[in-house]
């Protein structure tokens, strides 16, 4: 780099200054991810089958509210992903705030769980899915979801690359969980702390460790 | 105008095409840049090599900024990424200077030692298994005490890539003559 000096590679940067198209449509990417990312979950869950008591399910506030805050922990933590796919230090209010409410979200995921009233009776009913084929179901899901983020900011320069792959992590993980809570009717606590969280968490972690050299520029 | 809001505004007419006021943009942020990065580095003929760093990922990234925003914090983004690289090489750098001092020491002990011909490797010997590109970059940065720049300057490398090229050198002739463990 020494050799060129800085006044001749300014001179050559701007001879070759085109004109760009700035990246104005984050909210456009971020709902193109969004919908890819649900449908495909939506596809895996109907491939699958749903879970045996879904028609059940779905008239409990505590299901409802679960898969409310998986929805809204994905959009939050893809929102994030969104936009931390440009350069910026220090990080802004929007993105702290969504990577908050994403990781709260998962975080009172078990509320509805433990409230509900029928949650033991529902144990007793639970299918033969069992633990680990929750975990390799929510981790092979987590890939694609992910992936899907990840070609939606394909573009994406990060001064944060670590944080925006565990962001797009996060979101694909939440969809994935959102699927095997469709699929899996097993609601005791620990299947869902070991079956569906704690794979979702292992993946975003490594997610860290991973991002800054996939999302190398 | 202040001088944030003068870069705003040749930002936003380098992203529409205008090379004087995106030249003016680059030569305007490089003193700010050599005085943010300065203290934050420790070697200070890295500071240059970042700067350009920064400029390049300037160029690369300049439609990722959006007019919108303010151009500050878009612009410490990078300023902190590239620091960030920098400050990695340097210290892969200093690691690397352990495995330098070890094989200068095997080198300058195996020239000139007659009494230890056939125990010692000789330097030649050494030399002949690289190509002659390499030879040329151990030759001219170890033996005859060119700089880094001095020696790309020569084989038309950058420096950066001559300190990579001599990394891997070292590290195959270590490998191949250095002690076994």
């Amino acid at each position: 780099m020494k050799n060129t000096p800085t006044d001749s590679l300014i001179a050559a940067l701007a001879a070759n200054a085109k004109p760009v198209t700035p990246a104005t449509s984050i909210a456009l990417m971020w709902l193109t991810g969004l919908g890819i990312a649900l449908a495909g979950s939506l596809v895996v869950v109907a491939g699958m089958g749903f879970r045996i008591d879904i028609q059940h399910q779905l008239a409990q506030p505590g299901f409802l509210l679960t898969i409310t805050l998986l929805v809204a922990s994905a959009c939050t933590w893809g929102w994030a992903t969104a936009r931390l796919a440009a350069p910026r230090w220090p990080l802004a209010n929007d993105v702290l705030a969504s990577m908050a409410a994403g990781a709260l979200a998962w975080g009172f995921m078990m509320v509805p769980d433990m409230l509900a009233s029928d949650s033991h009776s529902l144990m007793e009913t639970a299918t033969d899915v069992s633990t680990h084929t929750c975990a390799m179901i929510v981790t092979f899901m987590t890939f694609p979801t992910t992936l899907v983020f990840l070609a939606a900011f394909r573009h994406a320069m990060p001064s944060s690359p670590r944080m925006m792959m565990a962001a797009a992590t996060a979101s694909g993980a939440s969809f994935s969980m959102l699927a095997i809570t469709m699929l899996c009717a097993r609601n005791d606590a620990a299947h869902i702390v070991v079956g569906h969280i704690i794979p979702a968490l292992l993946l975003t972690l490594a997610a860290v460790l991973v991002g800054r050299h996939y999302l190398r520029w | 105008m202040n001088q944030r809001d003068q870069w705003q505004t040749w930002m936003q007419a380098a992203q529409q095409g205008d090379q004087l006021a995106y030249a003016k943009l680059l030569k305007d942020v490089c003193p700010y840049l050599r005085n943010y990065l300065r203290p934050r580095l420790s070697q200070q003929d890295m500071v240059e090599d970042v700067v350009q760093e920064v400029l390049l990922a300037i160029h690369t990234a300049r439609h990722t900024w959006n007019p919108e925003e303010p151009l500050m914090p878009w612009l410490h983004g990078i300023i902190r990424y590239k620091l960030a690289d920098g400050l990695r090489s340097i210290y892969r750098k200093n690691q690397n200077e352990v495995v330098d001092t070890d094989m200068l020491v095997t080198l300058s002990v195996a020239v000139p030692n007659k009494d230890a011909e056939g125990t010692n490797m000789d330097m030649d010997t050494m030399l002949a298994t690289l190509t002659p590109r390499q030879r040329d970059i151990v030759r001219m940065t170890k033996l005859e005490g060119h700089t880094a720049e001095e020696t790309g300057q020569k084989l038309g490398m950058s420096s950066s890539a001559v300190k990579v090229a001599l990394h891997r050198i070292l590290q195959t002739l270590k490998d191949q003559f250095g002690p076994r463990t």
